[in-house]
Protein backbone atom coordinates (compact mmCIF):
# COMPACT_ATOMS: atom_id res chain seq x y z
CA UNK A 1 0.00 0.00 0.00
CA UNK A 2 1.49 3.25 -0.83
CA UNK A 3 1.51 7.01 0.93
CA UNK A 4 -1.65 7.88 -1.02
CA UNK A 5 -3.76 4.77 -0.49
CA UNK A 6 -2.78 5.41 3.16
CA UNK A 7 -3.76 8.13 3.17
CA UNK A 8 -7.17 7.76 1.79
CA UNK A 9 -7.76 4.73 3.92
CA UNK A 10 -6.91 6.50 6.34
CA UNK A 11 -8.97 9.15 5.53
CA UNK A 12 -11.85 6.92 4.86
CA UNK A 13 -11.76 5.47 8.34
CA UNK A 14 -12.45 8.84 9.56
CA UNK A 15 -15.41 9.49 7.41
CA UNK A 16 -16.85 6.18 8.39
CA UNK A 17 -16.65 7.19 12.07
CA UNK A 18 -18.25 10.35 11.64
CA UNK A 19 -20.73 9.40 9.05
CA UNK A 20 -22.19 6.66 11.66
CA UNK A 21 -22.63 9.23 14.90
CA UNK A 22 -24.06 11.44 12.05
CA UNK A 23 -26.12 8.71 11.00
CA UNK A 24 -27.24 8.59 14.23
CA UNK A 25 -27.60 12.34 14.85
CA UNK A 26 -29.37 12.85 11.98
CA UNK A 27 -32.04 10.06 12.34
CA UNK A 28 -32.76 11.28 15.65
CA UNK A 29 -33.31 14.82 14.91
CA UNK A 30 -35.32 13.56 12.48
CA UNK A 31 -37.50 11.27 14.60
CA UNK A 32 -38.41 14.53 17.01
CA UNK A 33 -39.28 17.01 14.63
CA UNK A 34 -40.45 14.81 11.95
CA UNK A 35 -43.20 11.64 11.99
CA UNK A 36 -40.17 9.98 11.17
CA UNK A 37 -38.19 8.36 7.94
CA UNK A 38 -38.76 5.45 6.31
CA UNK A 39 -36.75 3.72 3.69
CA UNK A 40 -38.72 1.64 1.29
CA UNK A 41 -37.11 -0.95 -0.90
CA UNK A 42 -38.04 -3.62 -3.09
CA UNK A 43 -38.45 -6.84 -2.21
CA UNK A 44 -40.41 -9.51 -4.31
CA UNK A 45 -40.80 -11.67 -1.28
CA UNK A 46 -43.73 -8.90 0.46
CA UNK A 47 -47.06 -9.26 -1.36
CA UNK A 48 -46.58 -5.28 -2.49
CA UNK A 49 -43.47 -6.07 -3.87
CA UNK A 50 -41.54 -3.17 -1.27
CA UNK A 51 -40.17 -3.46 2.14
CA UNK A 52 -40.31 -0.28 4.66
CA UNK A 53 -37.03 -0.14 6.96
CA UNK A 54 -37.74 2.43 9.90
CA UNK A 55 -34.70 4.75 10.56
CA UNK A 56 -32.95 2.91 13.36
CA UNK A 57 -32.21 -0.52 10.72
CA UNK A 58 -29.92 -0.85 8.20
CA UNK A 59 -30.80 -0.06 4.74
CA UNK A 60 -29.64 -2.54 1.92
CA UNK A 61 -26.93 -0.75 -0.29
CA UNK A 62 -24.98 -1.83 -3.28
CA UNK A 63 -21.32 -2.93 -2.78
CA UNK A 64 -17.98 -1.05 -4.39
CA UNK A 65 -17.82 2.64 -5.53
CA UNK A 66 -21.30 4.15 -5.06
CA UNK A 67 -22.96 7.77 -6.39
CA UNK A 68 -26.39 8.35 -4.88
CA UNK A 69 -28.46 10.64 -7.04
CA UNK A 70 -31.77 12.09 -5.29
CA UNK A 71 -33.94 14.85 -6.12
CA UNK A 72 -34.14 18.04 -4.00
CA UNK A 73 -36.05 20.36 -2.25
CA UNK A 74 -35.25 20.77 1.07
CA UNK A 75 -32.47 20.89 3.77
CA UNK A 76 -33.85 18.22 5.08
CA UNK A 77 -32.78 16.43 2.19
CA UNK A 78 -29.14 15.54 3.20
CA UNK A 79 -30.14 15.16 7.01
CA UNK A 80 -32.21 12.19 5.41
CA UNK A 81 -29.82 10.65 3.03
CA UNK A 82 -27.10 10.74 5.71
CA UNK A 83 -29.22 9.61 8.10
CA UNK A 84 -29.87 6.39 6.65
CA UNK A 85 -26.95 5.71 4.38
CA UNK A 86 -24.09 6.49 7.18
CA UNK A 87 -25.02 3.45 9.22
CA UNK A 88 -24.22 1.38 6.26
CA UNK A 89 -21.24 2.79 4.49
CA UNK A 90 -19.33 6.26 4.88
CA UNK A 91 -20.79 8.88 3.07
CA UNK A 92 -20.35 12.61 1.83
CA UNK A 93 -22.96 15.09 0.58
CA UNK A 94 -21.69 16.87 -2.31
CA UNK A 95 -22.92 21.13 -1.31
CA UNK A 96 -22.71 24.31 -3.14
CA UNK A 97 -19.60 26.14 -1.73
CA UNK A 98 -20.88 29.47 -2.88
CA UNK A 99 -24.36 28.91 -0.46
CA UNK A 100 -22.56 27.12 2.39
CA UNK A 101 -19.09 27.99 2.30
CA UNK A 102 -19.66 31.51 2.87
CA UNK A 103 -19.61 31.97 6.61
CA UNK A 104 -17.80 30.31 8.74
CA UNK A 105 -20.87 29.03 11.07
CA UNK A 106 -22.82 27.61 8.24
CA UNK A 107 -19.65 25.91 6.70
CA UNK A 108 -18.82 24.41 10.08
CA UNK A 109 -22.70 23.23 10.68
CA UNK A 110 -22.11 21.60 6.95
CA UNK A 111 -19.32 20.22 7.18
CA UNK A 112 -18.77 18.75 10.71
CA UNK A 113 -22.97 18.15 11.05
CA UNK A 114 -23.76 16.73 7.71
CA UNK A 115 -20.37 16.01 5.92
CA UNK A 116 -20.45 17.98 2.60
CA UNK A 117 -18.05 17.91 -0.16
CA UNK A 118 -18.06 21.56 -1.48
CA UNK A 119 -17.74 22.33 -4.64
CA UNK A 120 -18.24 25.38 -6.71
CA UNK A 121 -21.46 25.60 -8.84
CA UNK A 122 -20.11 28.11 -11.85
CA UNK A 123 -16.58 25.85 -12.13
CA UNK A 124 -16.21 22.72 -14.20
CA UNK A 125 -17.84 20.27 -11.81
CA UNK A 126 -16.92 17.70 -12.83
CA UNK A 127 -13.20 18.78 -12.50
CA UNK A 128 -13.61 19.40 -8.62
CA UNK A 129 -15.79 16.06 -8.26
CA UNK A 130 -12.93 14.04 -9.52
CA UNK A 131 -10.79 14.93 -6.14
CA UNK A 132 -13.46 12.57 -4.37
CA UNK A 133 -12.56 9.95 -6.78
CA UNK A 134 -9.93 7.93 -4.78
CA UNK A 135 -12.44 8.08 -1.79
CA UNK A 136 -15.67 7.05 -3.51
CA UNK A 137 -13.17 4.32 -4.67
CA UNK A 138 -12.14 3.25 -1.50
CA UNK A 139 -15.96 2.80 -0.94
CA UNK A 140 -17.06 6.29 0.21
CA UNK A 141 -20.62 6.97 -1.24
CA UNK A 142 -21.25 10.06 -2.63
CA UNK A 143 -24.67 11.65 -2.36
CA UNK A 144 -25.28 14.50 -5.17
CA UNK A 145 -28.00 16.48 -6.12
CA UNK A 146 -28.06 16.53 -10.17
CA UNK A 147 -30.60 19.55 -9.95
CA UNK A 148 -28.31 21.59 -8.95
CA UNK A 149 -30.25 23.56 -6.71
CA UNK A 150 -33.51 22.87 -4.17
CA UNK A 151 -36.79 23.21 -6.01
CA UNK A 152 -39.23 25.72 -4.75
CA UNK A 153 -42.31 23.91 -5.44
CA UNK A 154 -41.07 20.43 -4.54
CA UNK A 155 -41.16 19.45 -9.01
CA UNK A 156 -38.28 17.25 -9.61
CA UNK A 157 -36.05 19.94 -12.18
CA UNK A 158 -33.97 18.69 -14.77
CA UNK A 159 -30.88 16.63 -13.51
CA UNK A 160 -27.23 18.33 -14.92
CA UNK A 161 -24.84 15.50 -15.92
CA UNK A 162 -21.92 15.87 -14.10
CA UNK A 163 -22.70 13.46 -11.63
CA UNK A 164 -23.52 11.17 -14.00
CA UNK A 165 -20.29 12.10 -16.07
CA UNK A 166 -18.81 11.78 -12.78
CA UNK A 167 -20.04 8.26 -12.05
CA UNK A 168 -18.88 6.56 -15.77
CA UNK A 169 -15.69 8.27 -15.44
CA UNK A 170 -14.88 5.88 -12.15
CA UNK A 171 -17.27 3.22 -13.12
CA UNK A 172 -19.08 3.96 -10.34
CA UNK A 173 -23.00 2.18 -9.61
CA UNK A 174 -25.27 5.03 -9.57
CA UNK A 175 -28.25 4.73 -6.61
CA UNK A 176 -31.01 6.91 -7.77
CA UNK A 177 -33.08 7.44 -4.61
CA UNK A 178 -36.74 9.86 -4.51
CA UNK A 179 -37.27 11.57 -1.36
CA UNK A 180 -40.63 12.66 -0.41
CA UNK A 181 -41.53 14.12 2.40
CA UNK A 182 -39.21 16.74 2.93
CA UNK A 183 -40.55 19.50 1.21
CA UNK A 184 -43.55 19.45 3.19
CA UNK A 185 -41.01 19.18 6.49
CA UNK A 186 -39.54 22.26 5.59
CA UNK A 187 -39.49 23.75 2.09
CA UNK A 188 -37.13 25.78 0.54
CA UNK A 189 -37.35 29.50 2.32
CA UNK A 190 -38.52 28.09 5.42
CA UNK A 191 -37.93 28.80 9.06
CA UNK A 192 -39.75 26.16 10.96
CA UNK A 193 -40.36 22.71 10.60
CA UNK A 194 -43.66 20.78 9.93
CA UNK A 195 -44.43 17.45 11.46
CA UNK A 196 -44.84 15.06 8.68
CA UNK A 197 -43.10 11.69 7.36
CA UNK A 198 -40.23 11.09 5.33
CA UNK A 199 -39.96 8.86 2.78
CA UNK A 200 -36.62 7.37 0.70
CA UNK A 201 -37.37 5.38 -1.93
CA UNK A 202 -34.47 3.44 -3.75
CA UNK A 203 -34.53 2.94 -7.31
CA UNK A 204 -32.21 0.32 -9.64
CA UNK A 205 -29.17 0.91 -8.95
CA UNK A 206 -26.66 0.75 -12.23
CA UNK A 207 -23.60 1.69 -14.02
CA UNK A 208 -23.97 4.36 -16.35
CA UNK A 209 -22.83 4.13 -20.01
CA UNK A 210 -20.30 6.61 -21.18
CA UNK A 211 -21.52 7.30 -24.24
CA UNK A 212 -25.14 8.04 -24.01
CA UNK A 213 -24.48 10.33 -20.50
CA UNK A 214 -27.23 12.44 -21.57
CA UNK A 215 -29.63 9.61 -22.11
CA UNK A 216 -28.54 7.75 -18.68
CA UNK A 217 -29.43 11.11 -17.04
CA UNK A 218 -32.52 11.52 -18.40
CA UNK A 219 -33.42 7.71 -17.89
CA UNK A 220 -32.42 8.16 -14.05
CA UNK A 221 -34.51 11.14 -13.69
CA UNK A 222 -37.47 9.34 -14.86
CA UNK A 223 -37.18 7.19 -12.53
CA UNK A 224 -36.65 9.09 -9.35
CA UNK A 225 -39.84 11.19 -10.79
CA UNK A 226 -42.05 8.11 -10.94
CA UNK A 227 -40.89 6.81 -7.94
CA UNK A 228 -41.89 10.33 -6.11
CA UNK A 229 -45.85 10.23 -7.79
CA UNK A 230 -46.17 7.33 -4.93
CA UNK A 231 -48.06 7.83 -2.11
CA UNK A 232 -46.11 8.93 1.30
CA UNK A 233 -46.01 6.01 3.91
CA UNK A 234 -46.12 6.83 6.81
CA UNK A 235 -44.75 4.36 9.20
CA UNK A 236 -44.42 3.96 12.98
CA UNK A 237 -40.30 4.26 14.26
CA UNK A 238 -39.13 0.33 15.22
CA UNK A 239 -39.45 1.23 18.97
CA UNK A 240 -43.53 2.04 18.73
CA UNK A 241 -44.24 -0.98 16.26
CA UNK A 242 -42.31 -3.57 18.76
CA UNK A 243 -43.90 -2.23 22.31
CA UNK A 244 -47.34 -1.81 20.63
CA UNK A 245 -47.48 -5.33 19.40
CA UNK A 246 -46.63 -5.90 22.88
CA UNK A 247 -48.80 -3.93 25.09
CA UNK A 248 -51.76 -5.85 22.74
CA UNK A 249 -50.41 -8.95 23.39
CA UNK A 250 -50.81 -11.37 26.54
CA UNK A 251 -46.76 -10.95 26.63
CA UNK A 252 -47.28 -7.06 28.19
CA UNK A 253 -49.94 -8.53 30.36
CA UNK A 254 -48.17 -11.20 32.07
CA UNK A 255 -44.78 -8.67 32.48
CA UNK A 256 -46.98 -5.90 34.25
CA UNK A 257 -48.59 -8.14 36.42
CA UNK A 258 -44.81 -10.21 37.24
CA UNK A 259 -42.90 -6.94 37.29
CA UNK A 260 -45.17 -5.73 39.59
CA UNK A 261 -46.02 -8.50 42.02
CA UNK A 262 -41.80 -9.25 41.91
CA UNK A 263 -41.65 -5.49 42.70
CA UNK A 264 -43.61 -6.43 46.05
CA UNK A 265 -41.62 -8.64 47.38
CA UNK A 266 -38.03 -8.30 46.44
CA UNK A 267 -37.30 -7.12 42.94
CA UNK A 268 -35.77 -3.50 42.94
CA UNK A 269 -36.99 -1.53 40.10
CA UNK A 270 -40.61 0.05 40.13
CA UNK A 271 -43.95 -1.77 39.35
CA UNK A 272 -45.14 0.97 36.98
CA UNK A 273 -41.81 0.96 34.78
CA UNK A 274 -43.26 -1.51 32.02
CA UNK A 275 -46.80 -0.43 32.27
CA UNK A 276 -45.46 3.42 31.13
CA UNK A 277 -43.25 2.13 28.99
CA UNK A 278 -46.46 -0.15 27.50
CA UNK A 279 -49.24 1.71 27.40
CA UNK A 280 -48.06 4.67 25.67
CA UNK A 281 -49.18 3.23 22.64
CA UNK A 282 -52.36 1.48 23.07
CA UNK A 283 -54.04 4.53 22.51
CA UNK A 284 -57.90 4.80 23.69
CA UNK A 285 -58.54 1.21 23.85
CA UNK A 286 -60.05 -1.24 26.62
CA UNK A 287 -56.00 -2.44 26.61
CA UNK A 288 -54.94 0.45 28.76
CA UNK A 289 -57.02 -0.31 32.03
CA UNK A 290 -56.62 -4.39 31.02
CA UNK A 291 -52.36 -3.31 31.91
CA UNK A 292 -53.13 -1.09 34.45
CA UNK A 293 -55.43 -3.74 36.66
CA UNK A 294 -52.75 -6.57 36.02
CA UNK A 295 -50.02 -4.17 37.40
CA UNK A 296 -52.92 -3.06 40.37
CA UNK A 297 -53.38 -6.93 41.20
CA UNK A 298 -49.66 -7.91 40.49
CA UNK A 299 -48.96 -5.39 43.39
CA UNK A 300 -51.47 -6.60 45.43
CA UNK A 301 -50.57 -10.16 45.45
CA UNK A 302 -46.95 -9.19 45.94
CA UNK A 303 -47.45 -7.04 49.11
CA UNK A 304 -49.69 -9.95 50.89
CA UNK A 305 -47.59 -12.19 50.15
CA UNK A 306 -44.53 -10.20 51.75
CA UNK A 307 -46.51 -9.67 54.58
CA UNK A 308 -47.82 -12.88 54.94
CA UNK A 309 -44.17 -14.08 54.63
CA UNK A 310 -42.68 -11.77 57.02
CA UNK A 311 -45.67 -12.51 59.66
CA UNK A 312 -44.76 -16.32 59.43
CA UNK A 313 -40.85 -15.57 59.94
CA UNK A 314 -39.50 -15.40 56.26
CA UNK A 315 -37.68 -12.32 55.17
CA UNK A 316 -37.38 -12.53 51.73
CA UNK A 317 -34.57 -10.49 50.21
CA UNK A 318 -34.40 -6.41 49.84
CA UNK A 319 -31.63 -5.23 47.30
CA UNK A 320 -31.27 -1.84 47.17
CA UNK A 321 -32.94 -0.71 50.49
CA UNK A 322 -31.21 0.38 53.24
CA UNK A 323 -31.93 0.31 57.01
CA UNK A 324 -33.33 3.59 57.05
CA UNK A 325 -36.25 3.27 54.86
CA UNK A 326 -37.22 0.09 57.39
CA UNK A 327 -36.99 2.26 60.14
CA UNK A 328 -38.90 5.38 58.89
CA UNK A 329 -41.55 3.10 56.94
CA UNK A 330 -41.71 1.09 60.61
CA UNK A 331 -41.78 4.27 61.83
CA UNK A 332 -45.05 5.44 60.05
CA UNK A 333 -46.81 2.47 59.52
CA UNK A 334 -46.81 2.69 63.81
CA UNK A 335 -47.96 5.89 63.98
CA UNK A 336 -49.91 7.05 60.49
CA UNK A 337 -51.27 3.77 59.17
CA UNK A 338 -53.48 5.59 57.09
CA UNK A 339 -51.34 7.80 55.49
CA UNK A 340 -48.04 5.26 55.45
CA UNK A 341 -48.60 4.50 51.92
CA UNK A 342 -49.10 7.74 50.86
CA UNK A 343 -45.96 8.88 51.99
CA UNK A 344 -44.82 6.01 49.76
CA UNK A 345 -45.91 7.44 46.48
CA UNK A 346 -43.21 10.08 46.45
CA UNK A 347 -40.68 9.53 49.27
CA UNK A 348 -38.81 6.09 47.18
CA UNK A 349 -38.77 3.85 49.64
CA UNK A 350 -39.57 0.73 47.63
CA UNK A 351 -43.19 -0.46 48.86
CA UNK A 352 -41.54 -4.21 49.94
CA UNK A 353 -39.91 -2.13 52.55
CA UNK A 354 -43.76 -1.23 54.09
CA UNK A 355 -44.64 -4.96 53.49
CA UNK A 356 -42.10 -6.13 55.51
CA UNK A 357 -42.83 -3.94 57.81
CA UNK A 358 -46.53 -4.22 58.24
CA UNK A 359 -45.21 -7.73 58.50
CA UNK A 360 -43.03 -7.49 61.30
CA UNK A 361 -45.90 -5.84 63.50
CA UNK A 362 -47.66 -6.81 62.36
CA UNK A 363 -50.60 -5.64 61.40
CA UNK A 364 -53.88 -7.28 60.17
CA UNK A 365 -55.27 -8.40 56.75
CA UNK A 366 -57.98 -5.49 56.86
CA UNK A 367 -55.47 -2.76 57.99
CA UNK A 368 -53.03 -4.04 55.38
CA UNK A 369 -55.96 -3.94 52.72
CA UNK A 370 -57.04 -0.29 53.77
CA UNK A 371 -53.39 1.13 54.05
CA UNK A 372 -52.83 -0.59 50.42
CA UNK A 373 -55.56 2.15 48.56
CA UNK A 374 -52.68 4.63 47.89
CA UNK A 375 -50.52 1.99 46.53
CA UNK A 376 -53.66 1.48 43.59
CA UNK A 377 -53.72 5.10 43.44
CA UNK A 378 -50.41 5.63 42.29
CA UNK A 379 -50.13 2.80 40.08
CA UNK A 380 -53.65 3.99 38.59
CA UNK A 381 -52.37 7.77 38.50
CA UNK A 382 -49.12 6.49 36.80
CA UNK A 383 -50.65 4.36 34.40
CA UNK A 384 -53.69 6.82 33.39
CA UNK A 385 -51.22 9.74 33.35
CA UNK A 386 -49.20 7.56 30.27
CA UNK A 387 -51.86 6.32 28.75
CA UNK A 388 -53.17 9.72 28.43
CA UNK A 389 -49.88 11.10 27.47
CA UNK A 390 -49.65 8.55 25.07
CA UNK A 391 -52.56 9.45 23.38
CA UNK A 392 -51.76 13.09 23.34
CA UNK A 393 -47.72 12.81 21.90
CA UNK A 394 -48.55 9.86 20.01
CA UNK A 395 -48.15 12.55 16.92
CA UNK A 396 -44.41 12.59 18.58
CA UNK A 397 -44.10 9.28 20.14
CA UNK A 398 -44.76 7.28 17.29
CA UNK A 399 -41.58 8.32 15.71
CA UNK A 400 -39.50 8.80 18.94
CA UNK A 401 -40.93 6.13 21.53
CA UNK A 402 -37.79 3.48 20.95
CA UNK A 403 -35.49 7.16 21.80
CA UNK A 404 -37.43 7.99 24.82
CA UNK A 405 -36.94 4.61 26.42
CA UNK A 406 -33.57 4.02 25.90
CA UNK A 407 -32.49 7.40 26.95
CA UNK A 408 -35.31 6.58 29.74
CA UNK A 409 -33.66 2.47 31.41
CA UNK A 410 -30.20 4.51 30.37
CA UNK A 411 -31.10 7.40 33.25
CA UNK A 412 -32.86 4.79 35.60
CA UNK A 413 -29.73 3.59 37.37
CA UNK A 414 -28.59 6.96 37.86
CA UNK A 415 -32.66 8.11 39.81
CA UNK A 416 -32.10 4.56 41.98
CA UNK A 417 -28.61 5.34 42.91
CA UNK A 418 -30.15 9.48 44.02
CA UNK A 419 -33.23 7.94 45.89
CA UNK A 420 -31.14 4.99 47.58
CA UNK A 421 -28.27 7.31 48.38
CA UNK A 422 -30.52 9.77 49.92
CA UNK A 423 -32.15 7.05 52.43
CA UNK A 424 -28.35 5.99 53.44
CA UNK A 425 -27.10 7.31 56.85
CA UNK A 426 -23.97 9.18 56.36
CA UNK B 1 -19.55 51.21 6.43
CA UNK B 2 -18.62 48.18 8.33
CA UNK B 3 -21.73 46.15 8.36
CA UNK B 4 -21.72 44.75 11.95
CA UNK B 5 -24.79 43.30 11.98
CA UNK B 6 -24.86 39.32 12.76
CA UNK B 7 -25.26 37.30 10.01
CA UNK B 8 -28.90 34.78 9.37
CA UNK B 9 -27.43 31.52 10.94
CA UNK B 10 -25.52 33.31 13.81
CA UNK B 11 -28.18 35.54 14.71
CA UNK B 12 -30.87 32.20 14.42
CA UNK B 13 -28.32 30.26 16.82
CA UNK B 14 -28.21 32.95 18.93
CA UNK B 15 -31.77 33.63 19.12
CA UNK B 16 -32.56 30.37 19.51
CA UNK B 17 -30.09 29.77 22.46
CA UNK B 18 -31.87 32.57 24.49
CA UNK B 19 -35.38 31.50 23.76
CA UNK B 20 -34.57 27.71 25.47
CA UNK B 21 -32.07 29.27 28.02
CA UNK B 22 -35.25 32.03 28.98
CA UNK B 23 -37.95 28.93 28.94
CA UNK B 24 -35.48 26.76 31.47
CA UNK B 25 -34.43 29.42 33.63
CA UNK B 26 -38.50 30.10 33.90
CA UNK B 27 -39.00 26.20 34.43
CA UNK B 28 -36.25 25.71 36.80
CA UNK B 29 -37.60 29.15 39.15
CA UNK B 30 -41.25 26.54 39.21
CA UNK B 31 -39.04 24.11 40.56
CA UNK B 32 -37.46 26.00 43.37
CA UNK B 33 -40.34 27.15 44.11
CA UNK B 34 -41.63 23.54 44.37
CA UNK B 35 -39.42 21.78 46.18
CA UNK B 36 -38.36 24.62 48.78
CA UNK B 37 -41.96 25.27 49.46
CA UNK B 38 -42.95 21.53 50.23
CA UNK B 39 -45.50 21.26 47.29
CA UNK B 40 -44.47 17.92 46.97
CA UNK B 41 -44.30 16.79 51.08
CA UNK B 42 -41.44 16.42 53.52
CA UNK B 43 -39.68 14.07 51.45
CA UNK B 44 -39.95 13.88 47.45
CA UNK B 45 -37.08 11.86 46.75
CA UNK B 46 -38.33 10.32 43.12
CA UNK B 47 -39.26 13.96 42.01
CA UNK B 48 -36.51 15.57 42.76
CA UNK B 49 -34.18 12.59 41.74
CA UNK B 50 -36.33 12.81 38.39
CA UNK B 51 -35.67 16.64 38.12
CA UNK B 52 -32.04 16.02 39.45
CA UNK B 53 -30.80 14.28 36.30
CA UNK B 54 -33.28 15.94 33.78
CA UNK B 55 -31.95 19.29 34.87
CA UNK B 56 -28.71 18.36 34.54
CA UNK B 57 -28.92 16.78 31.39
CA UNK B 58 -30.68 19.61 29.37
CA UNK B 59 -28.66 22.81 31.46
CA UNK B 60 -25.35 21.17 30.39
CA UNK B 61 -26.75 20.78 26.88
CA UNK B 62 -28.42 24.17 26.74
CA UNK B 63 -25.23 26.07 28.19
CA UNK B 64 -22.96 24.10 25.52
CA UNK B 65 -25.40 25.61 23.04
CA UNK B 66 -25.20 29.26 24.62
CA UNK B 67 -21.65 29.05 24.45
CA UNK B 68 -21.21 27.70 21.03
CA UNK B 69 -23.85 30.56 20.00
CA UNK B 70 -21.22 33.13 21.49
CA UNK B 71 -18.38 31.29 20.01
CA UNK B 72 -20.34 31.59 16.57
CA UNK B 73 -20.23 35.45 17.07
CA UNK B 74 -16.68 35.89 17.56
CA UNK B 75 -15.07 34.92 14.37
CA UNK B 76 -16.81 37.74 12.36
CA UNK B 77 -16.55 39.63 15.59
CA UNK B 78 -20.14 41.01 15.24
CA UNK B 79 -22.46 40.64 18.02
CA UNK B 80 -26.26 40.29 19.30
CA UNK B 81 -27.16 40.43 22.53
CA UNK B 82 -29.42 37.16 22.75
CA UNK B 83 -26.07 34.77 23.11
CA UNK B 84 -24.82 36.85 26.07
CA UNK B 85 -28.27 36.58 28.12
CA UNK B 86 -28.58 33.07 27.40
CA UNK B 87 -25.63 32.41 28.96
CA UNK B 88 -26.45 34.89 31.71
CA UNK B 89 -29.59 32.44 32.56
CA UNK B 90 -28.27 29.33 32.08
CA UNK B 91 -25.60 30.38 34.90
CA UNK B 92 -29.06 31.54 36.61
CA UNK B 93 -30.62 27.89 36.22
CA UNK B 94 -27.50 26.31 37.20
CA UNK B 95 -27.23 28.39 40.67
CA UNK B 96 -31.15 27.75 41.27
CA UNK B 97 -30.48 23.66 40.25
CA UNK B 98 -27.54 23.35 42.43
CA UNK B 99 -29.34 25.13 45.27
CA UNK B 100 -32.45 23.54 45.32
CA UNK B 101 -31.07 19.91 45.04
CA UNK B 102 -27.97 19.95 47.48
CA UNK B 103 -30.90 21.66 49.99
CA UNK B 104 -33.16 18.36 49.45
CA UNK B 105 -30.41 15.85 49.59
CA UNK B 106 -28.28 16.94 52.04
CA UNK B 107 -31.45 16.66 54.66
Amino acid sequence: MNSVEMGVSRLKAKIARASRWRARLWATILAIFTRGLTTIVSDSTQTDGTRSIPAARKIPLPDGPLVVVANHSSHADSAALVAAIGRVRPVLVVSAKDYWNQEATAEWLSAGLIGTFAISRDGDGLAELMRAKELVQAGVALVLFPEGTRSADGKVADFHTGAFRFAAEIEATVLPIAIRGTHEVLPKGARRGRHRPINLRLGNPSKINQKAIKQETVRVRDEIVELCELPIEDHPGFGWARVSRLAFGWVGLVVCFFWAFGEGIFWPLIAEMPLLLLIVTVGWRWRGLALIASACVGSIIGVVTTWWLVSHGINPPSPLTTPRMFEVAAEQLRTDLGGAFWHQMLNGIPVKVYAHEAGVLPLSFSELAVAMVPRIVRITLIGAGGWLLGNFLSRWLRSTLGLVQSVTLALFPFGLWLTVWYWTDL
Amino acid sequence: MTNKRVSRVTDTVGRWAFRVAAFYFGFMTLQWFAFRGSWFGETPTILASFFTIMDALVLTLFTLFAVAAVAAQLKPWRFSWHPWAAVLLNAGSIWLAVDVFSWIFAK
